[in-house]
């Protein structure tokens, strides 16, 4: 037994040492950091423990401006992009012509470079001094009055932002979806059929808790990404995200490490940490709802 | 509720698109199922019994032909307004549902002045949960069950609507033996019990035989008989039926009607008139208990050389050789353990047949050939006399 044990460890032995060393060993210095106050980034000192840099991140506008942003980001998102696709992945479910092209169509973002991507959104929507931006052409031609969508007021910068991360989110989710959908028994469907069921009670009462352990854990990796955001608003809004007012609390992360009035570790460390604490949060309760929620499908 | 199909073809565009040909997987079907028996639909996979059945059930919609219950025309009727339960090979229970639930779904989905209150639901939940043995097991989940006990609910489920015609498709095929033979008299007596019309689909001849009124007998498509079991199985229309009917299956051979005797290889085996007198090639099929083991003296006779003798306790099957058999195949003849043992392990045997399990069959399509036995009646009852004295 305890020989069997010795083997099992030496097979793990790999694995554990990366992980020490790339996961473990930075998550507890990540911490240390964060209680190190008035750390040198130079000469690597600091004078005292406590939980000042708790305190300075939590009261630091452009921190809150981040939580703020990260937050609307998550709400309006994750439910939204969730929803879309899977009415995308119904509608490619039960069509038959031309099924694998919108597969592909509809998958292509996915294997975009995200940069790409914001920077088409950017020139769609960016009014310059030659041009209003594609989008602003359009809503004059409804009659309505041009914004700037990336230099403008906060609702428009946040609506190109949510725009874009549905957009972006999308092409794995339909992909999960249509493959849940096809995954249920299509005689489950006849034997509804067959006692007259209705096709709204056959999509709740068959489909959805079919389907339920997918779309709960795409809410769940939905949410946790949604948390991490970042190189979606590089894309559009450019490096300087604390000045569009678009900063997320991984953006500020970033920019309290390497931005313009970055070098302090300390500062990122707690930021850092307050975000882990959030999603950690949030996960628990998306897990303890879907224990209620999932339905055994097997 | 009496079934009719009238001249019913369903084809299915080919799964491969390059091919433009169509498959036809039920043609020109044309039977009749008398209200309140049960009918199986028989016939190897692929036959198009399982079409034929959701031809009835109203899933498919049949290319050609008409569809008729008690007379009115219900080809373009959908399935939930034709009154039929179904139940599905693999149950189709619905997993996150429970046992009560599962057998309410259909009472939930009527609408109108048919809708029912709760109490009303849940009454007649139990009551068709009683015929089907489970009302212990109303508050369980699929998957907490035997298959067996999942099989009762997927009947009690298609039942709970009173519905004029019980459809079942390979109902039996996910049951171990022992259970499957408990389960097909368990549908014989809920049938019964309600005199419900019911369709049963099987490939399992023994299954088909022993619980039906009545059998449908298919192949790739097209309905090669149809008749009571025993009927059928003692007068197989075509070599088909007569091979698919019948476990150890019946025993084929080349053979040839010349002169007024029917000769099997070389032996002389039978003396026979065929209606038009003519003399003909023709295959021969004898049913393993229609080979008797023949006494020195009896003239018309078939030999074998003996390759085994399986042991099956009440009756043996001898295993045998003859030439006149197909390449593979061998001779197989069910006799009484005595009589096995007056054979041994290897060398010859001789059989005598009994003419009413012999049957003549077409060299070219394989229909059956009537012909008249001109033997002396009494050879085989003397036979079955001395049998009995022995006993």
């Amino acid at each position: 037994m305890l020989k069997n044990n010795n083997k099992a460890w030496l097979y793990l032995l790999p694995a554990i040492v990366f992980l020490g060393v790339f996961m473990v060993y930075p998550l507890f210095d990540v911490l240390i950091y964060s209680f190190e106050e008035g750390y040198n980034f130079t000469s690597q000192t600091y004078h005292g423990i406590g939980f000042y840099n708790y305190s300075y991140v939590l009261r630091d506008p452009y921190f809150l401006q981040a939580v703020k942003n990260t937050f609307i980001l998550v709400i309006i998102t994750v439910p939204l992009s969730t929803g879309i696709a899977l009415l995308i992945a119904l509608a490619l479910n039960s069509i038959k012509r031309l099924k694998d092209l919108f597969h592909t169509v509809f998958f292509l973002p996915y294997v975009t470079n995200t940069l790409a991507v914001g920077l088409v959104f950017m020139i769609m929507f960016k009014k310059t001094p030659y041009s209003d931006g594609f989008i602003n052409v359009l809503i004059k031609a409804f009659g309505g009055n041009a914004v700037d969508f990336i230099d403008g007021p906060y609702w428009a910068k946040m609506f190109v932002m949510c725009l874009y991360t549905i957009w972006i989110v999308m092409p794995f989710k339909i992909l999960i979806l249509t493959s849940a959908l096809a995954s249920v028994d299509d005689t489950y469907y006849k034997a509804a059929k067959i006692d007259g069921t209705g096709r709204l009670r056959m999509f709740t009462k068959i489909t959805l808790p079919m389907i339920s352990p997918m779309l709960f854990y795409l809410v769940i990796t939905g949410f946790i990404g949604a948390f991490k955001a970042y190189s979606d608003e590089v894309a559009i809004f450019g490096t300087d995200l604390n000045s569009a007012g678009m900063n997320t609390i991984v953006g500020y992360v970033y920019d309290m490490l390497y931005g313009n009035s970055g070098g302090y570790p300390s500062y990122a460390s707690a930021a850092a940490l307050i975000l882990f604490v959030i999603v950690f949060t949030i996960t628990v309760i998306n897990l303890m709802i879907s224990r209620k929620a999932v339905v055994e499908t097997r | 509720m009496k079934i009719e199909l009238k001249h019913v073809t369903k084809k299915f565009p080919n799964r491969d698109r390059k091919i433009h040909e169509f498959v036809v997987a039920v043609s020109d079907m044309t039977v009749e199922i008398p209200d309140g028996s049960l009918v199986s639909i028989l016939g190897p996979s692929g036959c198009g019994k399982s079409t034929a059945l959701n031809l009835i059930s109203g899933l498919e919609a049949p290319t050609e032909g008409w569809i008729f219950f008690d007379g009115e025309d219900v080809t373009d009727l959908p399935p939930e307004k034709r009154g039929i339960g179904m139940v599905f090979q693999s149950y189709a229970l619905y997993p996150h549902l429970t046992v009560m639930k599962n057998i309410m779904f259909p009472l939930e989905n009527l609408k109108g002045d048919k809708k029912l209150t709760r109490a009303e639901m849940k009454k007649k939940v139990e009551e068709v949960a009683r015929i089907v043995q489970i009302d212990e097991l109303l508050f369980r989940k699929p998957k907490q069950m035997s298959g067996g006990q999942q099989q009762r609910v997927a009947i009690a489920r298609a039942l709970v609507k009173r519905p004029r015609v019980l459809l079942l498709d390979e109902p039996l095929s996910n049951l171990d033996a022992r259970l499957r033979i408990q389960t097909r008299e368990e549908i014989r007596r809920i049938q019964k019990e309600t005199g419900i019309t019911t369709v049963f689909v099987t490939h399992d001849q023994e299954e088909a035989m022993s619980i039906s009124d009545i059998i449908i007998v298919m192949k790739q498509g097209v309905v090669y008989q149809t008749g009571r079991p025993q009927d059928v199985y003692d007068s197989p229309a075509n070599l088909f039926v007569a091979k698919f009917l019948g476990t150890p299956p019946i025993n084929v051979l080349g053979g040839e009607v010349k002169d007024g005797n029917l000769y099997v290889g070389h032996d002389k085996v039978l003396p026979v008139r065929l209606k038009d007198n003519a003399d003909r090639r023709v295959f021969v099929g004898i049913r393993p208990e229609g080979l008797i083991l023949a006494g020195d003296d009896d003239q018309y006779v078939l030999h074998g050389k003996v390759k085994s003798i399986q042991v099956m306790g009440r009756d043996n099957t001898i295993v045998a050789n003859h030439h006149a058999m197909s390449e593979g195949t061998d001779l197989r003849a069910i006799v009484s353990a005595s009589d096995a043992r007056s054979v041994g392990d290897s060398g010859n045997v001789s059989f005598k047949l009994d003419p009413a399990k012999v049957f003549l069959f077409d060299r070219e399509d394989e229909t059956r050939v009537e012909f008249e036995y001109t033997g002396s009646v009494n050879e085989a009852d003397e036979q079955s006399e001395e049998e009995h004295v022995e006993e």
